[in-house]
């Protein structure tokens, strides 16, 4: 009978590397309310520290180790591609997590939902999707839960918003226990002050 | 260099066999007994013990005590006396799987409860994993892959010893012909479990077909999967419609042994996890095979079931976006509404497939409907966004 694919996790977390290796800028930091470009669309302004891996269509940025916290921006993902960059759609490769131009925001949603799955995270929950306003954008924020293999339990919220017909997203993290409780407010206020290149 | 080759090929066919002869001899299974400590075995089991601990603490276990006592019952009745030797673990994975570890453990994932229709199934699907413990086909299966690769070592060394092309080109046909030995084994130990868990459930007054009849399921979701298939030689199991061929002819030979087929139980012990099993179905966005499941489904569901089955259905349609798939999405969200007890959110969706094809007077008043029916809907504030949109109070910014 059939065996799963578990060697996924494994090949997207050297793909990452790779990635982050291979293209990126060495690590940097976000220092606490200075006002910072991240991936050319976007302004932030963090109350709190952060280090930053810089990439080429986005940024991750962590407090203590990307296990314990995780804000990952995510730009300029266009029509037909799968949201976590594992390739376009194709005629021999139609279905996936392939986001496109137009979809309602309860579509992306639930792609962004199988593409966690598909990035080896489990038993993925969603909720409180809304529409929040950043500028003259209509983005929308819904809630997401998900357990890793070891057991840890994790919350946060993916923040979404259509830009020149291609999707962006940021996708925060942190174990519920401690680091999601403690950074959760900060967050929030970064998110709040969130700008948006027009 | 001739006769380097010959001599070579002779060692690697000598040294093969040598593998293939010398496994250790199979204990006697009696209920209840562990391996003795001085044996390879004991040592596979204590590895496997371990591994049994993470697995209790994983995430993808479904821990519902009524659903684990209903699944851990009928494997007792499947395996009578070593009943107590076999511990059950439902798995949340989308896919047909079922495993059996030597030490007892067995998986049995979601994929498979979703696809089976009833206890007759799914017992057949018990009876072959426990039919594997009882031969112990993993410990033999184990043993040979040591034999087999020991014996690939030394040809290894000798191979590079003798230095010419020759004798890597005997290497590498005589690695493949060992490696493909192992998947044939596979294959035969799966010939001997479907017989196995074919005469257990039949014993116990299951219908004789069933077995048959989910592997036919299972082969029409096969090929309609949209990659091509793996070849023959390397498949680790039966090819499936061999497997249904063998199983319907032996359910022929069994025709009046049993007429149980325990629908009724099955479908009030899963009835619970259906919707969530089915989005996990659809998580997977094989659309071409869940097409042919969801059809399979729609067949035995009633009620809530069968709504259920036609929401998917719409959102499937509603997600590929393949041509005619408006209406086809738009016809299955309506033959959901038309079952009682159905779900409010197909309002919803339908109202988002309305708003794609432009259709937003019939968008907004499956909204309206929708919150209507669940006025404390957590994505409210996103339908009440639409539905402004859709009456033209509100500026879009795309």
């Amino acid at each position: 009978m059939r065996i799963v694919d578990r060697w996924r996790v494994g090949v997207l977390a050297i793909g990452l590397m790779a990635l982050l290796s291979a293209c990126g800028a060495p690590p940097g930091l976000v220092r606490p309310n200075e006002p910072t470009k991240v991936a050319r669309i976007l302004n932030v302004t963090s109350p709190i520290e952060w280090a930053r891996f810089r990439f080429f269509n986005g940024e991750l940025w962590t407090v203590d180790g990307t296990a314990l916290n995780r804000m990952l921006y995510l730009v300029n993902i266009r029509d037909r591609y799968h949201v976590f960059g594992l390739g376009k759609a194709t005629k021999r490769r139609p279905d996936g997590a392939f986001y496109r131009t137009g979809m309602d925001a309860s579509e992306i949603e639930a792609v962004l939902r199988d593409g966690f799955t598909g990035l080896g995270l489990v038993n993925v929950k969603t909720a409180n999707l809304h529409p929040v306003r950043i500028g003259d954008f209509t983005a929308f924020r819904f809630d997401v839960s998900f357990d890793v293999g070891s057991g840890l339990h994790y919350l946060g919220n993916v923040t979404f918003f259509e830009r020149r017909e291609k999707l962006n997203m940021i996708w925060y993290s942190a174990p519920a226990e401690f680091y999601h409780p403690r950074d959760a407010e900060a967050v929030d206020q970064l998110l709040a002050d969130l700008q948006i290149r027009k | 260099m001739k006769t380097n080759s010959r001599a070579l090929a002779f060692a690697a066919g000598a040294a093969l066999l040598f593998g293939c002869a010398s496994q250790a001899p199979l204990r006697d299974m009696t209920p209840g007994e562990r391996p003795p400590e001085d044996t390879d075995e004991a040592g596979l089991w204590t590895a496997l013990d371990e591994a049994e601990l993470s697995l209790q603490r994983s995430p993808l276990l479904i821990r519902d005590p009524a659903l684990n006592a209903y699944i851990k019952k009928m494997v007792c009745d499947l395996a009578g006396d070593y009943c107590k030797d076999i511990r059950v673990y439902i798995i949340r994975r989308p896919y047909f799987n079922a495993s059996m570890a030597p030490n007892g453990v067995m998986q049995v994932w979601t994929g498979a409860l979703l696809r089976s229709e009833n206890e007759a199934q799914i017992g057949f699907v018990l009876g072959h994993e426990i039919g594997h413990f009882l031969h112990q086909h993993s410990i033999k299966q184990w043993r040979r892959t040591k034999d087999i690769m020991n014996a690939l070592s030394i040809l290894q060394l000798l191979a590079a010893g003798s230095g010419t092309q020759d004798a890597y080109d005997i290497f590498d046909v005589t690695q493949v012909v060992a490696i493909a030995s192992l998947y044939k084994y596979s294959r035969d130990a799966e010939r001997e479990s479907d017989t196995e868990g074919f005469e257990r459930a039949v014993k116990l007054g299951y219908r004789a077909d069933q077995g048959a009849l989910l592997w036919q399921g299972l082969l029409a979701e096969d090929n309609a999967r949209d990659r091509n298939k793996p070849s023959g030689i390397f498949a680790t199991h039966p090819a499936t419609e061999e497997r249904m061929t063998t199983l319907r002819e032996a359910a022929e030979a069994f025709a009046d042994a049993g007429s149980r087929t325990g629908e009724d139980a099955f479908q009030l012990a899963t009835e619970p996890f259906f919707a969530s099993w089915l989005e996990d179905e659809m998580g997977r966005r094989h659309y071409p095979q869940t097409i042919v499941l969801l059809d399979r489904l729609q067949q035995r569901a009633l009620g809530k079931h069968l709504a259920w089955v036609e929401y998917y259905r719409g959102e499937l349609f509603r997600k590929r976006r393949a041509g005619g798939d408006d209406k086809r999405a738009i016809d299955a969200y309506r033959a959901a509404m038309r079952v009682p007890g159905y779900p409010p959110i197909a309002h919803r969706d339908l109202g988002y497939m309305y708003r794609t094809i432009q259709m937003p007077s019939q968008a907004a008043a499956e909204w309206r409907q929708y919150l209507k029916l669940q006025p404390d809907a957590a994505d409210r504030a996103t339908v009440e966004h639409y539905l402004s949109e859709a009456t033209g109070a509100a500026h879009a910014n795309r």
